[in-house]
Parts: structure tokens; C-alpha cells; sequence
């Protein structure tokens, strides 16, 4: 049974916009990316997007465990992937449901993706642009 | 004074004895072994659900600190790899009986052993359920915190790395 509340690493289902046009789409499985104290003051949430679409694998891709009839955990079904290249700001308001939750290891795949990339991010920072 | 051929007699008749002796008791012994070790795994059986409930029985309790939550997740990992072990074991067992059962001897204990590798996998599981719970406790807190999320999204967006 899908859990009632918002929870960190909660698999949600929300309308969502495209990352480069910003055009909204269907709606779409999402994970919920957010502290539990953030959610629970009712912030708007940070998601990394799911899709079915994978073709062609890019880094920050993460397969999400699936089963036909629905995950025991994640509630989906079909074969699908968490893009942590996709992320959108939905409000809690505008969730259409909550399906299930992402296991901790994938989330903690999520989590070091991030973690990575905000090295990254610092470290362009400090490096000077070449002349 | 032994003649060489009562010797041959007699020595033949020792190695027959002994013979005669070694297959029923190998056998025997086998058995034997077989039911000291269903006992050992239902002694350990019943120890591993003793333990998962005192280990997983923590409903109403206040949240742990992280010193105590680092505990309770070394000990549960600790638990799963010895429930593993045991459920192999107890795997191994079972099939061990099914061959003795199939040359028609009878195992004390078969039932019990049945019962035992059936119970591993659903003590397995909740112990697994736990270990999950205590994960998500602390993802809850140490989950990286919005400002953060959206300085890397607008990074991966800057540098062309953003895409549905």
C-alpha cells in the first residue's frame, strides 16, 4: 500500500517540465530529493524526474526497480530510469500521488551523484577561466 | 603357536569384522551427526528470532541518536550476515536429510529442520525491512538540503548538462 505522507526518497507522481524548454508534460514517477524537516515544513520539493525513456545511457541515469502489476516498494511498473540530469521543484500541492518510495541504496546512489557534482561545481569555481 | 594360515583366517575375518562394523556405523554416525546438527540449527534458528525481536521491537521508542543508530546498523548488519550464513546452512541440512530420506532412513528432527528453513527467510526479510527503516532514518536527516539540490541543478543547466 502507498505510504500517505511525504517522505524523503518518496516516489511521487507530479506534472512535470522539461529541463531545456520548460514545456509541462504528462505526469510523470519522480523522487523526492528533500529532508524530511523541509518536507515536513512544507516546502516545495526537489525531484529528480523518472522515465521510461533510456536509450543511449548517460551518466547520472539510475535504474529503478520495477515489477509488472507495481514494485512492492516503488509502486511502478514498467522498466524505468531516475535522471539526475532531470530535476524539477514541485509544490506539494500539485502532487497527484505518492506510489511508493526509492530503496535507501538508490537513493544514496542519488545522493553521491549530487555530492559529486557539487565538487565539480566548487571546483570550476576555483579554477581561474584560461586566457 | 598360530599357524600362518589360521592367521590369514583370522586377519581376513578382522577386516571383514571391521568392515561389517564400519558400514552400518558410518551410517550411524552420519545420522547421528546429522541429528546434532538439526539440533544445532534449530537452537540457532530459535536464537536468530529471539534476537531479531529484540533488535527489530522498537515501535514507540524515541529516535536513536546517531551513536546508538550506528550501533543498531552494525549490529543488524552484523545479524543478516549470520542469518545468511545459517540459512545456507540450514539449506545445506535440509538436503542432506532429503538424501537420507531417499535411501529410506529415518532423521529425527526432519520436521523441525523443514520448519527451520522455511522460518529463515521470513526472519531474513524482516530483518532486511529493518535495515532499511534504520537507512531511511538517517537519509531523512542527512539528505542534502534544497539550496544546495538547486545550485548543483542550475550548475548542470550552465554547463549543459541538464536534459530530460
Amino acid at each position: 500500500m502507498a505510504p500517505a505522507r511525504i517522505q524523503t526518497g518518496s516516489i511521487i507522481w507530479a506534472k512535470v517540465t522539461d529541463p531545456l524548454t520548460q514545456a509541462e508534460l504528462e505526469p510523470h514517477a519522480a523522487i523526492v530529493l528533500n529532508p524530511q524537516h523541509e518536507i515536513d515544513a512544507g516546502s516545495d520539493l526537489d525531484v529528480y524526474v523518472c522515465t521510461t525513456s533510456f536509450r543511449n545511457r548517460q551518466p547520472g541515469w539510475f535504474d529503478v526497480p520495477t515489477k509488472p502489476g507495481g514494485h512492492e516498494m516503488t509502486g511502478l511498473d514498467q522498466a524505468c530510469v531516475v535522471k539526475a540530469t532531470w530535476h524539477n521543484v514541485v509544490p506539494q500541492a500539485k502532487v497527484l500521488r505518492i506510489s511508493g518510495r526509492a530503496p535507501s541504496r538508490l537513493f544514496k546512489q542519488l545522493q553521491n551523484w549530487l555530492a559529486d557534482k557539487e565538487r565539480e561545481r566548487f571546483r570550476k569555481q576555483r579554477t581561474p577561466p584560461s586566457s | 603357536m598360530c599357524s600362518l594360515k589360521d592367521l590369514d583366517i583370522q586377519s581376513r575375518a578382522a577386516v571383514a569384522l571391521v568392515e561389517e562394523w564400519q558400514t552400518p556405523h558410518t551410517i550411524v554416525r552420519a545420522i547421528w551427526k546429522l541429528e546434532d546438527l538439526i539440533g544445532l540449527l534449530a537452537r540457532a534458528t530459535a536464537a536468530a528470532r529471539d534476537v531479531q525481536r529484540e533488535i527489530t521491537n522498537r515501535s514507540g521508542t524515541p529516535a536513536l541518536d546517531s551513536a546508538a543508530q550506528y550501533n543498531v546498523t552494525s549490529i543488524t548488519a552484523y545479524l543478516l550476515e549470520a542469518l545468511q550464513r545459517l540459512k545456507q546452512a540450514a539449506d545445506g541440512a535440509v538436503h542432506i536429510v532429503e538424501m537420507f530420506d531417499g535411501q529410506g532412513y529415518s532423521i529425527d528432527g526432519s520436521a523441525e529442520l523443514r520448519e527451520c528453513a522455511a522460518a529463515l527467510p521470513e526472519i531474513v526479510a524482516d530483518v532486511e525491512a529493518f535495515a532499511e527503516g534504520l537507512e531511511w532514518e538517517e537519509l531523512e536527516r542527512t539528505a542534502m538540503p534544497s539550496d544546495r539540490i538547486r545550485a548543483v541543478a542550475d550548475y548542470l543547466s550552465s554547463t549543459g548538462q541538464a536534459s530530460a
